[in-house]
């Protein structure tokens, strides 16, 4: 993993469509005394709404389920207000947040090591969403890429060993192997990327 | 190595530009080619010619992609659902660029005793992590986790034949020069092994800082008539964190050649003194030895002297200011690893804190750089006061009745920035059959009480003076190790 910070300066991995803007945000809550933790992609009103449209015509079992900033954001404040932003001022007015997954008892337990270290690599204190109060926390597209595979794949499974698997085949994994699975997880014309991701790293069918 | 400069047809034939390199080195390209003493410091990783043409094709869709993106509404019209598709495509040319790459790089050389030798490299997770593990597994690297070498192997593959002493910074050079070594990727294997040669195998060590000599344990002296036990300043066995890799630290093959080289400086107790006297001397030296033995040294005192360590390091070449920064922070790094293990406390307890730098600019170009370096010097608040500059030049127009112009300046960078400006250096005087030199030296002393930690400063430095600029400098600091509670901060 100490390869990430000098592989994400490659031609490959440098700025997205939107910049230098963090496009993902992690956010830890607690519901009937549980607590869970819930990634969100965020991305402009019309591309988000897009997405939906895809899916729905896919007529899959998947959904894609579009929030609100101010709903996905613990604390009445923007993604650019959130600890793990850059400086830069960005707008935020017609951008939502598109939930991945809410991961909760041992998924997030297990979820955690990951999170741990992809937080290190970022200098970012994972205390921040692992335990305390509820809390949200900013990410880039490279760290968010690694951890949305992580979320879709980790979302059905119980087994405790198997997820461990999975947490620990991801940290493992370059950049060049997230985004390749984040391109195959996240599309309707590839459906079964997510199970194909859990059979590679844990044997589960 | 770059697949535009080199690419792998036949793995068999070494490529010409991969051997030039190997036996030559230069500052820059097109510079003065001087003989690589180093050779076996450097391995070489090169594109195979035929997968390079499909990382460069993906390359090309990432690029492609990202134009489309940047410039959506300008000149290209995609609907959203279009622009959410175009991203999906991007985040898998991204990943099928980082396979690519991989599978392009595949061909390691790297030197043994009878010239490159070849590997192909697989890569399933980094490319650095995959070259370690290949050259590991040709047996072509110490790495970093290595326990002591034996005797055995030290003396056919490390020891210059004959000697009977070396430096331990000679030895450490022998891996970079000695093409059948193994490449040594920590420093920490080598101290090991040359703790062990000296507790097994009947070596000696003399450090010259500290004035103490380590020695096998039972060995027996020959080379003089005092006995052994009365010198204060030699002792048995050794530890691998007292050993250090310098210019002031040899390592003897025996104890002999020890006492032989370094006799005057070695404490012998003197034994025709009265006896009752004689008794309390070593009952005191005793107590001393054991209190601070490893400690500052400087013994007597009821208080412990704190720790002070003074750090020189200075670069090797002229380079652009964020080369030679880069160059001075490893060196330093090196020496603050040594400083903190001669340290008796807990590492964290101390703090590096910068005395002074010094910038060096020389050749016919340096009225410019001497102008920009004053200039950025004068308007920081955190450098300006401290800084003082020499500033010689010299110009002719290699005419027969020679005109000549001089600047000899001496004093304050704000002064020089405001009233000599960069534009004002008579250029064209040495036009087109004369000469011209300069020569500027800033000195950046900060003053006592005024603690700057190393850290910040070179930062501060770095950001000030290591923007895009085309002069290269040589450089020199003094770095003091204290103890954290010793820094004091206006």
């Amino acid at each position: 993993m100490s390869q990430g910070i000098a592989e994400g300066n490659s031609f490959a991995f440098t700025t997205g469509a939107y910049g230098n803007r963090p496009t993902f945000v992690l956010t830890r809550d607690r519901v009937d005394d549980q607590h869970e933790i819930t990634l969100y992609e965020l991305a402009p009103r019309d591309i988000a709404t897009a997405r939906r449209e895809r899916f729905e015509r896919a007529q899959k079992a998947v959904s894609v389920s579009v929030r609100e900033l101010e709903e996905a954001i613990t604390g009445d404040r923007s993604p650019s207000e959130l600890p793990g932003a850059d400086d830069a001022a960005y707008g935020w007015d017609d951008w939502c947040a598109i939930r991945i997954a809410t991961l909760r008892g041992g998924a997030f337990n297990e979820v955690s090591f990951l999170i741990e270290s992809t937080f290190r690599e970022l200098s970012l204190d994972p205390e921040t969403v692992c335990t305390g109060d509820p809390a949200s926390v900013s990410l880039p597209e490279a760290a968010g890429v690694r951890l949305s595979i992580a979320f879709r794949a980790m979302k059905p499974m119980r087994r405790r060993d198997r997820l461990r698997e999975v947490a620990k085949g991801i940290d493992q994994m370059s950049l060049g192997e997230c985004y390749y699975w984040h391109a195959k997880a996240r599309s309707p014309s590839s459906p079964s990327g997510t199970k194909a991701l859990r059979v590679l790293l844990a044997d589960h069918i | 190595m770059d697949f535009d400069t080199v690419t792998i047809t036949d793995y068999e034939t070494v490529p010409e530009a991969i051997q030039t390199l190997y036996k030559n080195t230069a500052s820059s390209s097109g510079g003065q080619k001087t003989p690589r003493v180093f050779k076996n410091n450097v391995v070489f990783l090169a594109a195979s010619a035929n997968d390079v043409t499909d990382a460069k094709r993906t390359a090309e869709r990432v690029a492609a992609i990202k134009h489309i993106q940047n410039n959506l509404g300008d000149q290209y019209e995609l609907n959203t659902e279009q622009q959410d598709k175009l991203g999906e495509r991007l985040d898998s040319a991204k990943g099928t660029l980082d396979q690519d790459i991989k599978k392009a790089y595949t061909h390691l050389y790297f030197p043994t005793g009878d010239g490159l030798a070849h590997r192909n490299v697989t890569t399933d997770s980094t490319i650095h992590q995959s070259v370690i593990e290949k050259l590991d597994e040709a047996g072509a690297i110490i790495p970093e986790g290595e326990d002591a070498y034996g005797v055995d192997w030290f003396e056919a593959t490390i020891w210059n034949v004959g000697s009977a002493s070396m430096t331990t910074r000679a030895i450490e050079e022998q891996f970079g020069k000695r093409q059948d070594a193994e490449i040594l990727l920590s420093p920490i294997p080598l101290r090991k092994t040359i703790a062990q040669l000296v507790r097994e195998d009947g070596y000696a060590y003399w450090d010259e800082e500290q004035k103490t000599g380590y020695y096998t344990p039972e060995t027996t002296l020959t080379a003089t008539d005092h006995e052994l036990d009365d010198a204060k300043n030699l002792h048995a066995g050794l530890s691998y964190q007292d050993v250090k890799l310098s210019q002031s630290h040899t390592l003897y093959t025996s104890l002999d050649e020890l006492v032989d080289d370094v006799g005057s400086e070695i404490d012998w107790e003197e034994p025709d003194e009265d006896e009752e006297q004689e008794d309390e001397t070593t009952d005191d030296d005793d107590e001393e030895e054991t209190g601070g033995s490893s400690g500052g040294g400087s013994g007597g005192d009821d208080e412990p002297e704190p720790f002070s360590k003074l750090i020189e390091v200075r670069t090797s070449e002229p380079a652009h200011v964020s080369r030679a920064l880069q160059e001075m922070r490893a060196d330093i790094a090196d020496e603050l690893t040594s400083a903190r293990e001669e340290y008796d406390g807990h590492p964290d307890e101390l703090t590096p804190i910068v005395e002074g730098v010094w910038i060096h600019l020389d050749g016919a170009d340096a009225w410019k750089g001497a102008w920009f370096t004053a200039n950025k010097l004068s308007n920081n608040e955190d450098f300006a006061e401290d800084t003082t500059m020499d500033f010689d030049y010299e110009a002719n127009d290699g005419a027969d009745s020679k005109s000549e112009f001089e600047v000899d300046f001496n004093g304050r960078p704000e002064v020089f920035a405001s009233h000599l400006r960069f534009n004002m250096e008579p250029e064209d005087l040495a036009n087109p059959d004369g000469g011209r030199t300069a020569e500027a030296e800033f000195s950046i002393e900060f003053d006592e009480g005024d603690d700057r930690l190393y850290g910040d400063t070179f930062d501060l430095l770095d950001e000030l003076l290591a923007v895009d600029n085309a002069f290269t400098v040589t450089m020199h600091t003094q770095i003091r190790v204290i103890e954290s509670s010793e820094v004091t901060q206006v």
